[in-house]
């Protein structure tokens, strides 16, 4: 039974929540966030799997809004990276921006029990383009910054690679599932897995860098 | 199941495939420009170093040329000056008015005369003073001194607007300018010194000419410090001139005399 809730994503999901809470102390200032958001993930995960599980009810609406919740938080992130605070106010309107469609997206287009996978493609693109729009920034800055212990480098590094991988995996969403119907071959979830672990091994070592950075 | 789904599946997978790849060659081409930025800040740490080592030098050679210069000055000119007063005053005939009042007339001329050689030499050249007054009057201050010593003629022609630069490259030129012109006067026998500068839009050209007999460039390059040891070896002046982004060329035939030009880029 707890075997297809804790797959591998939740598996990376829950190792990452216990990491960050050794790893990410009082010093560590707003990454401190990633706490009650990664509890907000995996919180998501268990209610989604009893919902289908236990109710045998549609759980789509629930990583809808978990979808919302993560893309914003990684928008707002990034504003707060110093390489990009002169363009804090661009990320803000877009975040806004992202959260209105999500909204709109959630209510009157694909709706709550359909994944909403227009928006999560949306995210994909903007969240790559960010990460790209930092790393030159971050090359274009006068001083060196040994971006191998720069926290924000490896999450926008993690977000790159989710993104990038995501973009292409949830445009083919159904396709996958319809394929998955018809062959039992998993291709959704095995390359989901892995950009998730992708995703939260980057996000480990950005709080390895918080702590010492911030020691 | 159809073989097209297969084959539609397979091209999702490698698009999938493809864009990471994509960005793991962004994140390598990102960690090698940064490695490579990091790399361009320590030599360029390494050049300012070297550039702050090379003017506090130069700055602590002008002000040992101005020590020479004024010990030279006292020793040779004002001392003997005060030295002659004093045989004057000490051979006064008290019982001769008319010899009397020409030896007194004598002594102060030749005090007046010490009093104004020392107000000269208080204007003496220091690196504070240099940067004060530029360039241009550093060097014609310099000709000037050269022209009051005797045994040679200087001339110092400006085509141009004067542009001041920074104050370290002056110093540095005014440290190349006077190590020529002590080079000139010990060993050149020239008779006649003349400094031109250009002063074009783009570009500043200090020419120091003399009709002096000239040397083998090739030969002095081997021994590039002069008799004495001290003072700026050929070599150390390109050194100098190459640190501030000028150009400095050496044009000399035995018996003919010897042309240097240095060459200084205005928007550097």
């Amino acid at each position: 039974m707890l075997k297809s809730l804790f797959n591998t994503t939740v598996i990376a999901e829950y190792c990452t929540f216990i990491a960050s809470i050794f790893l990410l102390r009082r010093k560590a200032t707003i990454w401190r966030l990633f706490i009650p958001l990664l509890f907000i993930t995996i919180s998501t995960e268990t209610i989604g799997w009893s919902v289908a599980y236990f109710l045998k009810k549609n759980n789509q609406w629930i990583f809808n809004v978990n979808l919302l919740i993560n893309v914003c938080f990684s928008i707002w992130l990034f504003s707060k990276a110093e390489p990009l605070k002169n363009v804090k106010k661009v990320l803000n309107t877009a975040m806004a921006l992202f959260m209105g469609f999500g909204l709109c997206n959630l209510i009157f287009i694909q709706g709550f029990w359909k994944y909403n996978t227009i928006t999560d493609v949306l995210s994909s693109i903007i969240l790559a383009i960010i990460s790209c729009y930092f790393f030159i920034t971050v090359l274009k800055e006068e001083a060196f910054r040994n971006l191998f212990t720069y926290e924000y480098f490896w999450f926008a590094n993690g977000i790159l690679f989710y993104s990038l991988g995501s973009v292409v995996l949830y445009i083919f969403l159904d396709y996958l599932g319809d394929f998955y119907k018809e062959t039992k071959i998993n291709v959704y979830g095995y390359i989901n897995y892995g950009l998730n672990v992708l995703f939260y091994g980057s996000l480990v070592i950005a709080f390895v860098c918080r702590q010492r950075n911030t020691k | 199941m159809p073989p097209a789904k297969y084959q539609i599946v397979t091209a999702i997978v490698v698009t999938i495939i493809v864009l990471l790849l994509a960005g793991f060659f962004i994140l390598i081409l990102v960690a090698y420009i940064n490695q490579r930025k990091k790399k361009h800040l320590e030599e360029k740490s390494v050049m300012e170093s070297l550039f702050n080592q090379t003017l506090l030098q130069t700055q602590l050679e002008i002000q040992e040329q101005t020590l020479k210069t004024i010990s030279q000055e006292i020793h040779d000119n004002i001392g003997q000056v005060l030295s002659l007063a004093k045989l004057n005053l000490n051979t006064i005939d008290m019982t001769n008015p008319g010899k009397l009042l020409e030896k007194i007339n004598d002594s102060k001329q030749l005090v007046s005369k010490a009093i104004q050689d020392l107000r000269d030499l208080s204007k003496s050249l220091n690196t504070d003073n240099i940067v004060s007054i530029g360039l241009q009057r550093a060097i014609e201050y310099e000709l000037d001194m050269i022209n009051k010593a005797g045994g040679h003629e200087t001339k110092l022609e400006i085509n141009g607007d004067i542009v001041r630069v920074d104050s370290q490259k002056e110093l540095i030129i005014f440290r190349i300018m006077q190590e020529l012109l002590n080079n000139i006067i010990k060993h050149a026998g020239a008779r006649l010194i003349k400094v031109q500068a250009i002063y074009l839009s783009n570009e500043l050209e200090l020419i120091v000419t003399d009709d002096g007999q000239g040397f083998d460039l090739e030969l002095l390059n081997r021994n590039d410090k002069n008799e004495n040891g001290s003072g700026l070896g050929i070599r150390n002046m390109h050194n100098r001139a190459k640190l501030i982004g000028a150009d400095l060329n050496f044009n000399s035939i035995t018996g003919q005399g010897t042309t240097v030009k240095l060459k200084l880029p205005l928007n550097s």
